[in-house]
């Protein structure tokens, strides 16, 4: 019996009859078809919160393992992590995420902590631009230009020294930019429809 | 009963099936189809090789776009059939391989390839649960993890393919610290020039699509690349009939959104 269970063909075939469906529901109007979609998309969501709590409980068993090995440098980190998480869970789940606690929580280290890492962004914007923006070859070198000419028709300073900083960046961004960019995104979104054919199939 | 505006879609649609079908037929014939040589996908064999002389862990990041949300899972899905080529390298040289997931609902999945794959090769006993680590679906407590993850394991090749967004820098900056090599392709392609810049290969656009393909050099996958070349050029001619026809004064927009 668990070999059965176990056979790649169930799961491929639940997927496609699934997928088929909202395909199909997708491109036809029938009330019916469009309830039971809507029906499998809510397990999805029901599916997806599940799978949180199950990789809650894989994150909890992984800071566990560190904190009874006393890996050195990380497992006081661990154990923090999962104060932390057992505190933000225990008080979201009895008082909702409504409760003043929690909303404190949120605003005062969540959302600090998750702006400061944003914040990083810029220095690892500099730091990369710092080795990209080297004329090592032609292509480097016209990228090189480019951006020079892009940034200096976004700041200020740039009119003053040239006022045709802004048609240049312009015809850069609105024909050149564009046109690439668009040729690469419908290369893109053909991949992906074959990509979702290929799931869809099993293969 | 076919939904207004949705009918040259489904047309499109089942030409593209009708593509796929036939270069599928054509591939039984066992002969692999020719495509053009991925320098960062030729680069992955000598990324693990790098991981096996210095002793240090591959990691393999396929995204925060997770498999719930329909746009995003599919460049997770293409990151997954190359983590499944990777995690067979690994398991064959016995070189530990990390995963930092950034969804729920991806691990199992992940957890999945990644088994099969090592008793594919042979050697079940070698793979390690704590190796694929969840962390949060939130995108910066996420970053913010897999950059610690990245400090203190100092993997020798860090390949990142899958959904990525302005996090893209981040990764690729931080592996550069620790001297890995770094592959990575995203479809984002508002963000691939951070990879471009920073990572020693990076796959363009659809290229992440074809990399499953490609690295398994399965005829029947190929054949699936093919029929993406064959879908383009059909798109590509109606492209040039709407340009000439709008040249004569003519639109097809009624008619493709039909």
């Amino acid at each position: 019996m668990s070999d059965v269970l176990r056979r790649r063909e169930i799961p491929v075939a639940i997927a496609f009859v699934i997928g088929l469906l909202l395909l199909v529901e997708y491109f036809v109007a029938v009330p019916e078809m469009t309830a039971v979609a809507r029906t499998i998309q809510s397990w999805g969501v029901v599916f997806a919160a599940m799978a949180l709590g199950v990789g809650a409980l894989t994150l909890g068993a992984y800071y566990y393992g560190h904190i009874r090995r006393r890996t050195p440098g990380t497992w006081y980190l661990c154990l923090w992590s999962l104060l932390v998480m057992v505190l933000t869970i225990t008080i979201g789940v009895l008082g909702t995420t409504r409760h003043p606690m929690y909303i404190w929580l949120y605003s005062n280290i969540y959302f600090p902590l998750s702006a400061t890492t944003v914040s990083l962004l810029g220095y690892f914007v500099v730091s990369a631009a710092f080795r990209a923006f080297r004329a090592r070859n032609v292509e480097s070198a016209l990228l090189l230009l480019t951006a020079i000419i892009v940034m200096l028709a976004n700041i200020p300073y740039g009119r003053v020294i040239w006022s045709g900083f802004e048609a240049v960046s312009a015809w850069v961004l609105n024909v050149v930019n564009l046109g690439a960019f668009r040729g690469i995104q419908l290369g893109i979104a053909v991949g992906g429809i074959m990509v979702g054919i290929r799931r869809l199939v099993g293969r | 009963m076919l939904v207004t505006g949705r009918v040259f879609q489904l047309v499109l649609l089942v030409v593209a099936v009708l593509f796929i079908y036939i270069t599928w037929r054509r591939s039984k014939s066992g002969v692999l189809p020719k495509i053009r040589e991925i320098a960062g996908l030729e680069a992955i064999n000598d990324a693990v090789g790098r991981a096996v002389e210095t002793g240090r862990p591959v990691m393999v990041n396929v995204g925060w776009g997770g498999i719930v949300d329909a746009l995003k899972s599919q460049q997770t899905f293409a990151g997954i059939d190359v983590l499944s080529h990777v995690a067979k390298l690994t398991a064959k040289y016995k070189v530990p391989l990390i995963v930092p997931a950034a969804e729920a609902a991806s691990v199992p999945l992940i957890e999945a390839t990644v088994y099969e794959s090592y008793l594919a090769e042979g050697c079940p006993d070698a793979y390690k649960a704590e190796n694929i680590r969840y962390l949060t679906d939130l995108q910066w407590s996420w970053v913010s993890g897999t950059l610690g993850m990245i400090k203190r394991e100092k993997p020798a090749a860090n390949m990142m393919f899958g959904y990525f967004g302005g996090d893209t820098i981040m990764h690729s900056e931080t592996g550069q610290a620790v001297g890995a090599i770094q592959i990575a392709g995203t479809a984002e392609i508002g963000y691939v020039p951070f990879f471009v810049i920073a990572c020693d290969f990076a796959l363009i656009g659809e290229e992440l699509f074809a990399a499953g393909a490609y690295v398994t050099r399965n005829a029947e996958r190929l054949s699936v690349i093919v029929s993406e070349d064959y879908f383009r050029i059909v798109l590509l001619g109606i492209i040039v009939i709407g340009v000439l026809a709008a040249i004569a004064g003519y639109s097809i927009v009624p008619l493709i959104t039909t």
